[in-house]
């Protein structure tokens, strides 16, 4: 049974419903009251059993003559596709369920604790976890970051926007006169969020959004180009948990 | 009875079965860890994407000792720390510096800086968000042009896009309006 080529198909299906067979009588005369006629069947069926293929490379026997170098191998000892797949149900039916339960337990807890070290590996460095803003706030209002998901409304910024930044996206959130600039929500390409201070020039912070939501976005800047460098000030704005904040930037 | 085949279940061997776990608990805690440290790579920003490589420069210049080139274009005024600031890179065309900074707080800054440091723009992360995706500074001014470099009262709004990855890469996109 079992030959090679195209009777492999044939020969599988009877090697499981013979396997099928045997395990039922086994459970039968394991069980608690034998019967005779299920002994004498079981036995039948595992005489029915094929003989034990033989091995890729058999040890030498006794007495035998030794085999040639390079031996041919015969049909039967060719692993088909078909002869791998029944061995592979007829091991993977051997193995006991509470095996596989315990198995799928240990895999788990060992992939959970080796995801645990990975991330542990790669822990992030230590350090302050929010942003700093202006110690003195010269501007503070709510800025609450919906506002990006709004339809867009005057005023616009009168800056020249990059390609980097969606001009359309720009909604004001404050106006700091004393720096000269306005406090503007934007999006950049990306998609990110990002804080914008606006003259006649800008200057952006930007994050993604986990980011931004998990720390705010801070801007820190001195006067544009057309300041006189002998004027300069130095500003910081923070925007986070819904508040913005500005004010000039000190030690 | 014994002499006929025993039920599976009787005849599974321990030892491989042991084996057989073991091996299971090792390939899957490497797995897990291999996924998980793939789930927390740094990776640079969006943002990124499109930008030319300016300097690879690393993800902490704050080892080294600070150089009189470091001190150049220290930002003046505002809480970023003077000593903290190392010199990144210099802007193609144009007589601004990148620099890294830390701010009072000890948070990571990218700064750009002209005018000897006395205007100057900054962004800063915390330092666990620059370990995982680094920092993006967008400005624009005006001034120099790649035709006209160093005229500083022209016509052409410069934007610059400039982002330094936690692959300690800066990158950089800039775009002159009227030059294409």
């Amino acid at each position: 049974m079992g030959g090679a080529g195209g009777g492999g198909g044939t020969a599988a299906a009877a090697d499981v419903r013979l396997d099928l067979r045997i395990r039922d009588l086994q459970r039968r005369v394991y069980g608690p009251d034998p019967r005779d006629e299920d002994v004498a069947a079981l036995a039948a069926a595992l005489a029915d059993l094929p003989a034990p293929e033989p091995a890729a490379q058999p040890g030498p026997v006794p007495g035998a003559e030794p085999a040639p170098a390079a031996s041919v191998p015969t049909a039967a000892s060719v692993p088909t596709p078909a002869r791998i797949a029944t061995g592979f149900v007829r091991r993977a039916r051997t193995v006991p369920r509470r095996f596989v339960v315990l198995a799928a337990v240990v895999a788990v807890l060992a992939g959970a604790v080796g995801a645990g070290a990975g991330i542990a590996s790669a822990a992030p460095p230590t350090g302050p976890t929010q942003l700093r803003g202006p110690r003195v706030a010269a501007v503070q209002v709510r800025a609450d970051p919906a506002v990006l998901g709004t339809p867009p409304t005057a005023p616009r910024p009168t800056a020249l926007i990059g390609q980097g930044l969606v001009a359309s996206s720009f909604r004001r959130l404050a106006a700091y006169p004393a720096a000269g600039v306005t406090l503007w929500a934007a999006k950049d390409r990306a998609g990110d969020v990002c804080l914008v201070a606006t003259d006649t020039y800008y200057r952006t912070s930007c994050a993604d959004a986990a980011t931004f939501a998990a720390t705010g976005l801070a801007l820190r800047w001195s006067g544009g180009p057309g300041y006189l460098p002998a004027t300069t000030l130095a500003y910081a704005a923070l925007w986070r948990e819904g508040r913005l904040v500005a004010g000039p930037s000190a030690p | 009875m014994t002499a006929i085949g025993a039920p599976a279940a009787t005849r599974f061997p321990r030892l491989p079965a042991v084996a057989a776990l073991v091996v299971i608990a090792l390939l899957a805690g490497v797995l897990g860890g291999v996924v998980a440290r793939a789930s927390v790579a740094p990776r640079p920003p969006a943002s990124a994407a499109g930008l030319k490589v300016l300097r690879t420069v690393g993800t902490d210049p704050f080892n080294r000792a600070q150089t009189a080139t470091d001190r150049t274009e220290i930002p003046r005024g505002g809480d970023l720390v003077a000593g903290s600031v190392r010199r990144l890179a210099d802007t193609p065309d144009v007589p601004s510096v990148l620099s890294a900074a830390k701010d009072a707080a000890g948070n990571v800054c990218l700064v750009d800086a002209v005018e000897l440091g006395r205007q100057f723009t900054a962004s800063c992360v915390t330092p666990a968000v620059f370990a995982r995706q680094g920092i993006a500074l967008q400005w624009s001014t005006s001034g120099w042009s790649a035709g006209q470099p160093f005229v500083d009262e022209g016509y052409l709004p410069r934007f610059f896009t400039v982002v330094w990855g936690p692959d300690g890469v800066v990158r950089l996109g800039d775009h002159v309006v009227g030059e294409g």
